[in-house]
């Protein structure tokens, strides 16, 4: 396995605003290697979820280089591009964006559903294991409705494990949860980066940056810091910091 | 991604909507329906004017005096006296594809009897006429040969000229009549016909021997038509080819002169009255299959609708490794899936409103595995004609402007 997973070279990416041209990135470099668990930060309008975008293959650079798993993503057509999606990247993202009026199950199965090697049996057997192993073993035939955000959360999670990808791309994964449920959702990250998931993770939040390894901070288009977080937190511990849950607080 | 799948899909994303879904489907069914109807009571009532076209005999030709023109003025069919009785004879003797042949006369009578009259036609022809006409006797009999040959003054009447001078009830064989101040025993009444094509009523006459007509009554030599029958349907174009050359041969016509005489068979008649009723269920199925567009109209406007709606799911399901041709196909089988039941149910529905104006209306109707096939790839064409474009719209979706709307 190549050391390096996710690796980019002078990205651009140029809008076009009416006669404006708005610049999100301005020749961005970076490598990502197998392993990682790296959260970009940066303030809105920095260009974190263009590149974000960009590297999960869901919108190509004006300019620029992207190998993901040895692989020219720039290269790929749409088709080609939904494939690699489906078996390299589990998305996360801030409003979860699980299908509305469908099971929690049927949400997790949706990967496997557009991948025809997998049977329906499978499907249901590894949609279960993956529920189970974010903790929602009992809420497999919930509707999105009767879940609480950081189960929804959980369910995504749980999707984007389901067929096994290389690296998970989180967009503000906490963005809409409590600090509790927030701590808890780390607890996942790093239980799975321990096992060797490489994790890109998107936040603006400072301390939530801290359960990663690396942190990578942009502003206006560019990279201006890249550095290993000195004190790494670890979410278990700061979950025992909290005040006990409240009483209708479920798992 | 396999097809099952996409099937659950749209299965599920329908009965999420099933209002929605059941409204659409309205469109389609009411559509189907219409046509199915149409073409049914349109097909039936052809089959009604032919059914009565051919009573008048399905292989029977007529030969009637031509046009003449006399001092310019061309008068109608059958005005000139060309047809004698020697040409009914020749045809009888010299064309083999007939089986028989009746000279005819006729005129119109005044009927007395007892106190009643009535005024009705008096056809004269020979036995022969029954079995061109496929008339058959409900009372009494038919009139013989030796009444053909000694112009017995007997006839058979019809329902219509019975009830008028004997009242419905009275069985009138045996009673006398009197014709122009002669009298005529009537020996029989021949089965009703009803009316013909043209709304004639082909009760209201007496048939009486060719003899006794022309001789007794008319006193003329000449005739007004000449009835034959082919010996079956098939061969009635050539049996009209074998009596024009007799005939043209007896009025010794040169090969450049117009034929005095018209030859007319059911075939023609029930030819043109059968494309009157063609064009007559065209006209009801296109009407019909216009609601069938409309109900086209209203699954693309609702799939539009539901493209817009569910925007962030293709987005989703796009960024977790949907294809377009994956996005297509489910919003196709979605329009599809409309169309083919609401197809189905229109189906039912049409012939149960087929069957019920038949039931009630009394309007005869027809339903052909034919207009139902017809209708049913009809409505599956309108199903993936308008789901096209929508699905298509779902399809060419940017993932990430899919996935950032709002």
């Amino acid at each position: 396995m190549a050391p390096t997973l996710i690796s980019v070279k002078k990205l651009v990416k140029t809008y076009k605003m009416g006669d404006t041209e708005v610049h999100a990135l301005r020749g961005v470099s970076l490598d990502i290697n197998n392993g990682d668990f790296t959260a970009i930060m940066g303030a809105s309008g920095s260009g974190k979820s263009t590149f974000m975008n960009i590297i999960g293959c869901l919108d190509k650079p004006t300019t620029g280089e992207y190998y993901l798993d040895g692989i020219d993503a720039l290269k790929m057509n749409r088709n080609e591009l939904a494939e690699f999606r489906n078996q390299k990247i589990g998305f996360i993202f801030q409003s979860f964006n699980i299908l509305a009026r469908t099971s929690a199950l049927e949400n997790v199965e949706l990967p496997l559903v557009y991948n025809n090697k997998v049977g329906a049996k499978e499907r249901r057997e590894r949609a279960m294991k993956a529920l189970t192993s974010v903790g929602l073993a009992t809420r497999v035939y919930n509707m999105p409705n009767q879940l609480s955000g950081g189960q929804q959360q959980r369910v995504a999670i749980a999707r984007a494990l389901i067929n096994d990808p290389r690296v998970i791309m989180a967009d503000e994964p906490t963005g809409n949860l409590d600090s509790r449920t927030s701590y808890e959702i780390m607890d996942i990250f790093q239980q799975l980066n321990d096992k060797g998931i490489t994790i890109v993770m998107v936040t603006h939040e400072p301390d939530i940056a801290l359960f990663a390894k690396d942190n990578i901070v942009f502003r206006d288009g560019s990279i201006i810091s890249n550095s290993k977080v000195p004190e790494r937190k670890t979410a278990t511990e700061e979950l025992k910091k909290l005040p006990a849950p409240t009483l209708d607080e479920t798992k | 991604m396999k097809i099952v799948n996409l099937i659950i899909i749209a299965y599920r994303s329908m009965s999420k909507n099933k209002l929605r879904s059941f409204l659409t489907m309205l469109g389609i069914i009411i559509g189907v329906a219409s046509v199915i109807a149409m073409l049914a009571i349109g097909q039936g009532s052809k089959k009604n004017i032919q059914a009565s076209v051919e009573s008048l005999g399905t292989n029977t030709i007529m030969i009637m005096p031509g046009a003449v023109t006399q001092g310019g003025v061309r008068l109608a069919a059958g005005s000139s006296n060309s047809l004698v009785n020697g040409d009914a004879d020749a045809i009888a003797a010299r064309c083999d594809l007939l089986d028989y042949v009746t000279p005819v006369v006729n005129q119109g009578v005044q009927v007395v009897a007892g106190s009643q009259n009535w005024s009705t036609v008096i056809i004269g022809a020979k036995q022969a006429y029954f079995k061109i006409r496929d008339i058959t006797i409900s009372m009494g009999e038919r009139y013989t040969d030796a009444d053909e040959r000694t112009a017995a003054k007997v006839c058979v009447i019809g329902h219509t000229v019975d009830s008028n001078l004997f009242g419905s009830d009275a069985n009138p064989v045996g009673m006398t009549i009197r014709i122009s101040s002669i009298p005529y025993r009537i020996i029989g009444v021949y089965d009703r016909k009803g009316q013909n094509a043209f709304g004639m009523d082909q009760d209201d006459a007496i048939i009486a021997p060719f003899a006794t007509v022309q001789d007794r009554m008319m006193s003329t030599l000449y005739l007004n038509s000449i009835y034959c029958s082919a010996k079956s349907e098939d061969v009635i174009t050539d049996a009209v080819d074998e009596i024009s050359k007799v005939m043209r041969q007896r009025h010794k016509l040169a090969p450049s002169d117009d034929d005095d005489f018209t030859v007319r068979t059911q075939q023609e008649i029930a030819n043109i009255f059968g494309t009157i009723t063609s064009v007559m269920t065209i006209l009801l199925a296109s009407v019909a299959s216009i609601s069938l567009l409309v109900g086209g109209i209203g699954i693309m406007n609702i799939m539009l609708v539901s493209v817009t709606e569910r925007t962030r799911e293709i987005g989703i399901r796009m960024a977790i490794g949907a294809k377009g041709r994956d996005v297509l196909l489910q919003f196709m089988i979605e329009s599809i899936f409309i169309s083919f039941i609401g197809g189905f149910i229109g189906i039912l529905l049409g012939i149960g409103i087929a069957l019920l104006v038949a039931e009630f209306g009394g309007w005869p109707i027809t339903i052909t595995p034919f207009s139902i096939a017809i209708s049913f790839a009809f409505s599956a064409f309108v199903g993936i004609f308008f789901g096209w474009y929508p699905a298509r719209k779902a399809a060419n979706l940017n993932p990430i402007d899919a996935l950032r709307y709002e």
